[in-house]
């Protein structure tokens, strides 16, 4: 690691002076995005004269300016960090000050991330991940690489003295193990969940729209209607074909920012993931924090041979869609999952699965009962109309039929193995002494039936296995009592 | 057989079904029903609040409904509570807290004492008055308590935590 000269961490520390033109940026962008609608506003609803509209434009663009400047530079003045006591220290804020506190053996991962302005400056942005709650999350916007390196390696090191483990970072030099091509991102991109992306897209313009009519009153609304002509088969159509053009255009660029240039390295204790088109981002993955692992595909991606694998972190509550990685070819994941357990062969082994009876429970009572309710409700206005509402149950019944199908839980020695899925498949492999509690429950039907649910909870999330005897229930929960009980193993 | 295990037979395990639960102190149930009380009490304020504050509400029979509304919920607040009562019970192994509760939804929780990072004790008012606690658990990844059991005498909540705190301890040690 490069180091220009031994920092005192001890001392409080401020961010390089280039750091001051990112915060003012940054400061711009924060100000922009909370009061954009007030800085439309002149520019839709002002009837002045020209020379009076320029005046305040003017007016305008100095009062932002000047809040910009200011808040960049009170960010600048009142931001220290240094390391005490095993403690990393942050203090922040000029009228409402705060001072975060994080023991570093809390530590989870150190990230350097270099964001497109980053890369023009040479600097580095780092945010320190601590399990469980996201508001412990400390971000340092910008420091100079050497220093951000020696940072990462103060507050890890430390860490790893405390855990009495290793951690050594590769040289950049290392080989990637796992590389997405051009190819690989043309099958993500042609197999992305469209359907999705199309929903993301009508709900950001719906946003948009909202945001605008509570400045403009309707003025779009009613200026799009005298707009649309008498609408033709013709224009419907291409409305139709113009809307899958772009949303696959869309999922495409999706894929494109999430993916690109995506690489995964090996390191002493797990792994490095470097990807990004305008950002370079940096994670590291310590396989010894991964708390269980995932990987799944639609039906499309099936077909095209593709996974998405997930590592499960703590403190990847909020952030988990970050850590996706895609698995183009098989034998990635099992360089993935290796470290943390290879994935055990299914084959010939018995399976707990679902009692059949759920798909008539749950179509019945998330289905047709608040269906037969809402019918009711609406028939005074809907009349025969409201009966296409029993469509719904049929879509519970399906999805419930396919979900039941597909459920399989095998209980491996070290580790439990749950597959489920509609079309697609998702696969989820969890090792027993990860485990942070065990929950049994029972409705009453179940309690008639010998049936019960059984609830894993892991640092960070919940695994609900539905609907299977309770006897079998019963058997997996001990014997996961029974694996963390006697395991001297770090969960952490 | 459900399981696939070479090593261990899954019927030699502790199985945590054939425990004997300790149920908690008989007088839990009187903080209950003095919280049921309150509750029903605020509901009726904002029941009675909506009829007499809000136009047309008298006049349409609407009243009705919302004093409808306040018996059904008050009622099946306090069926809950008194059909969930003789369920609620617990018990401390030398390696898990298990903790049994609910009553149309049934639910035993098992925490595993080497995955506990902290635990505390809470009193309110009420529980105070009765001389009672409430213990909660606290694992890791969460902000709230992973399992809370209320119900204990104020010395049998005390000498939990202490149990549970002195085999942190040794855990930790033992690492």
């Amino acid at each position: 690691m490069k180091k220009t000269e031994a920092i005192d961490w001890s001392v409080p520390q401020r961010q390089p002076a280039s750091a001051i033109f990112i915060l003012v940026i940054q400061t711009f962008w924060e100000v922009v995005k909370r009061a954009w609608p007030i800085l439309l506003l002149p520019l839709l609803r002002s009837n002045d004269e020209g020379g009076d509209r320029m005046m305040r434009y003017e007016i305008y663009g100095i009062i932002l300016l000047a809040i910009t400047l200011a808040g960049g530079m009170l960010k600048y003045l009142f931001f220290r960090f240094y390391i005490l006591n095993e403690e990393l220290i942050v203090k922040k804020g000029w009228l409402k000050k705060q001072t975060i506190v994080i023991p570093l053996n809390r530590i989870q991962t150190v990230n350097l991330e270099q964001p497109m302005l980053h890369q023009v400056l040479n600097l580095v942005k780092v945010t320190v991940d601590t399990p469980g709650s996201d508001s412990t999350e400390v971000t340092i916007d910008s420091l100079r690489r050497p220093m951000a390196e020696d940072l990462r390696s103060s507050l890890l090191h430390q860490r790893e003295i405390a855990t009495a483990t290793s951690e050594n970072l590769p040289p950049a030099a290392v080989l990637p193990v796992i590389r997405v091509s051009s190819n690989d991102m043309l099958r993500l991109s042609l197999s992305a969940n469209h359907l999705e992306t199309f929903f993301v897209i009508m709900a950001f313009g719906l946003s948009l729209y909202d945001d605008l009519s509570d400045i403009t009153g309707d003025f779009i609304g009613d200026s799009a209607g005298r707009m649309i002509p008498q609408q033709t088969f013709g224009i419907v159509l291409f409305m139709v074909i113009a809307t899958l053009l772009i949303t696959m255009l869309i999922s495409t660029i999706r894929i494109v920012l999430k993916f690109y240039n995506l690489s995964v390295y090996t390191t002493a204790t797990g792994f490095r993931i470097t990807s990004g088109l305008t950002t370079l981002k940096e994670r590291v993955v310590a396989t010894s924090k991964v708390q269980f692992v995932s990987w799944r595909a639609s039906w499309i991606r099936r077909l095209f041979n593709l996974r998405l694998f997930r590592f499960h972190l703590p403190a990847d509550i909020q952030k988990e869609a970050k850590a996706d990685l895609p698995v183009t070819r098989l034998e990635f994941l099992d360089i993935l999952t290796r470290e943390y357990y290879p994935v055990p062969d299914t084959a010939g082994k018995t399976a707990i699965r679902m009692h059949p009876s759920y798909v008539f429970r749950r179509t019945l009572l998330v289905g047709l009962l608040p269906v037969t309710l809402a019918i009711a409700i609406a028939w005074t206005w809907l009349q025969e109309l409201s009966l296409l509402g029993l469509l719904y149950p049929l879509v519970v019944f399906l999805f419930t039929w396919l979900h039941t199908r597909k459920f399989r839980l095998f209980a491996f020695d070290e580790v439990v193995l749950i597959q489920k899925g509609l079309l697609g498949k998702e696969e989820l492999m969890l090792k027993w002494f990860k485990l942070q509690s065990v929950e049994i429950k029972q409705s009453i039907y179940q309690r008639r039936k010998g049936l019960a649910m059984l609830v894993f909870h892991v640092a960070g999330a919940r695994i609900a296995i539905r609907h299977i005897p309770l006897e079998a229930a019963r058997q997996v929960a001990n014997y996961a009592l029974y694996k963390v009980e006697s395991s001297r193993e770090p969960w952490m | 057989m459900h399981f696939l295990n070479t090593e261990i037979d899954p019927a030699a395990l502790p199985a945590v079904e054939d425990l004997n639960l300790r149920p908690v102190s008989p007088s839990y149930l009187k903080v209950l029903r003095t919280e049921w009380l309150i509750y029903a009490f605020v509901l009726a304020g904002i029941a009675a609040g909506l009829i007499f504050l809000v136009p047309g509400m008298r006049e349409n029979y609407l009243w009705l409904v919302i004093v409808a509304a306040w018996i059904l919920l008050v009622a099946f607040y306090r069926v809950a509570i008194e059909r969930s009562f003789p369920y609620r019970a617990y018990s401390v192994r030398e390696h898990d807290i298990i903790y049994r509760s609910g009553w149309i939804l049934r639910t035993v929780k098992i925490n595993p004492i080497n995955r506990i990072l902290n635990c505390s004790i809470h009193i309110g008012p009420l529980e105070r008055k009765h001389g009672l606690a409430t213990l909660a658990l606290y694992n890791a990844g969460t902000s709230d308590a992973d399992m809370r059991i209320p119900g204990l005498t104020a010395e049998e909540a005390e000498s939990i935590r202490k149990f549970v705190l002195t085999r942190i301890n040794e855990e930790d040690r033992s690492h």
